[in-house]
């Protein structure tokens, strides 16, 4: 069992750690641990990697873990998280809506998606949240079936992250 | 610095046996040298602090009565485990200040839903139990709490014949909806596969370390 007490970083956003996972890559010592969005927060768990590589890891509060974070750096191995996609619903605002309409319409939405108490990411005329079965995207076609005119919703299987302050729970 | 306490949060429908398990790990964890403490949420009531503190600290002695703490959420239950646990967390504040040499948190929810979580802030693993007499379907009816949980406890497996559920359809969709993460079916009336339960928190919360020293 190995201790892990801090994050070394993001091969996504460290270019010298990026070139490190390149090489090591290559050399076949990369592995990797799942994380899904609800461990990304806990700062005390035991993972095993891909190749039984046991962790356990105690981080400071507050941390949160990325996709490409680098958990372990070693001569012998990189351990990189790979966080979990999940189906998440994309709702597009219509940008021929008239602002008012815009914002009627981002306030229905915003009042609807609440009332089902789910996280949301709001970015470009987009709205993210997560759907627990295909099904419920039926449920919220109709929930949002008079906002039809003004929107666009599709399915998507990527990783979600809440926008800060909103990552409520489902009832 | 104040040293952080692991802590497990214990979750599920009222009546599911949320308490009963705890009665039945303490003791357990008790033999192996591991001083625990328990924070029990209720509604309105603290019976179930009562309970415990009478049963494991007062009448067998494991711990003392003052680390069995009682909190009355006053509202839904999950709010104080999930959305806004400051109540808790101030709790568990005290408790690492008053009581450093502690081992283990269990912090048991007031009953719930279906999708009852606990905030990662408040709990580093979660435990969801059910019972057989909601059905051998309960599994597959899903809910955040049987996906999410790192452990899920079947209880109660002794009167699933008389309840008409079958144990292995619920293993079979367990399986299903959970993947690889973990289900132990349990009897927390006579301790049958409770020792799974505590190995489970020793190896994936304790991380096989020893009882820290008593003061």
């Amino acid at each position: 069992m190995i201790q892990i007490n801090k994050i070394v970083g993001n091969i996504y956003s460290d270019s010298d750690l990026h070139e490190k996972y390149q090489d090591m890559l290559k050399k076949d010592k990369v592995e990797n641990i799942q994380i899904s969005r609800l461990e990304a927060d806990r700062i005390r768990m035991r993972k095993v990697s891909n190749k039984g590589t046991d962790l356990a890891m105690t981080l400071l509060p507050g941390s949160h873990i990325y996709d490409g974070d680098v958990v372990l750096l070693a001569e012998d191995r990189m351990v990189i998280a790979k966080r979990e996609t999940e189906n998440v619903a994309t709702v597009t605002l219509n940008n021929d809506a008239s602002t008012q309409q815009l914002l009627d319409s981002a306030t229905k939405l915003g009042h609807i998606i609440g009332n089902m108490h789910r996280p949301i990411r709001v970015t470009n005329n987009k709205i993210y949240f997560p759907i627990q079965s295909n099904s419920e995207i039926e449920l919220f076609k109709k929930l949002f079936y008079n906002l039809k005119q003004n929107i666009d919703i599709k399915i998507e299987n990527i990783i979600f992250e809440p926008d800060l302050g909103f990552d409520i729970h489902g009832h | 610095m104040r040293s952080r306490i692991p802590r497990v949060g214990i979750g599920g429908p009222v009546g599911s046996g949320k308490t009963m398990l705890i009665e039945q790990i303490v003791p357990i964890l008790s033999e192996k040298g591991y001083k625990v403490s328990i924070i029990s949420n209720d509604v309105i009531s603290k019976e179930d602090a009562d309970r415990m503190r009478q049963n494991l600290a007062t009448d067998k002695g494991l711990m003392p009565e003052e680390l069995v703490i009682g909190v009355a959420t006053g509202g839904c239950p999950h709010t104080a485990v999930r959305e806004d646990p400051s109540i808790n967390l101030s709790v568990i504040e005290e408790l690492e200040s008053k009581y450093p040499f502690l081992d283990l948190i269990l912090i048991e929810s007031g009953g719930d839903n279906i999708t009852t979580t606990f905030s990662p802030a408040l709990a580093d693993y979660f435990i969801y139990i059910i019972d057989v007499t909601g059905g051998d379907k309960y599994p597959r009816k899903r809910g955040l709490g049987i996906e999410n949980c790192d452990l899920l406890v079947i209880n109660k497996i002794d009167i699933a014949p008389y309840v008409g559920a079958d144990l292995k359809i619920m293993e079979r969709d367990a399986k299903i909806v959970r993947g690889n993460m973990p289900t132990v079916f349990v009897n927390s009336k006579t301790g049958l596969g409770v020792n799974t339960v505590t190995s489970f928190i020793i190896k994936d919360v304790l991380f096989d370390a020893l009882p820290k020293p008593s003061k």
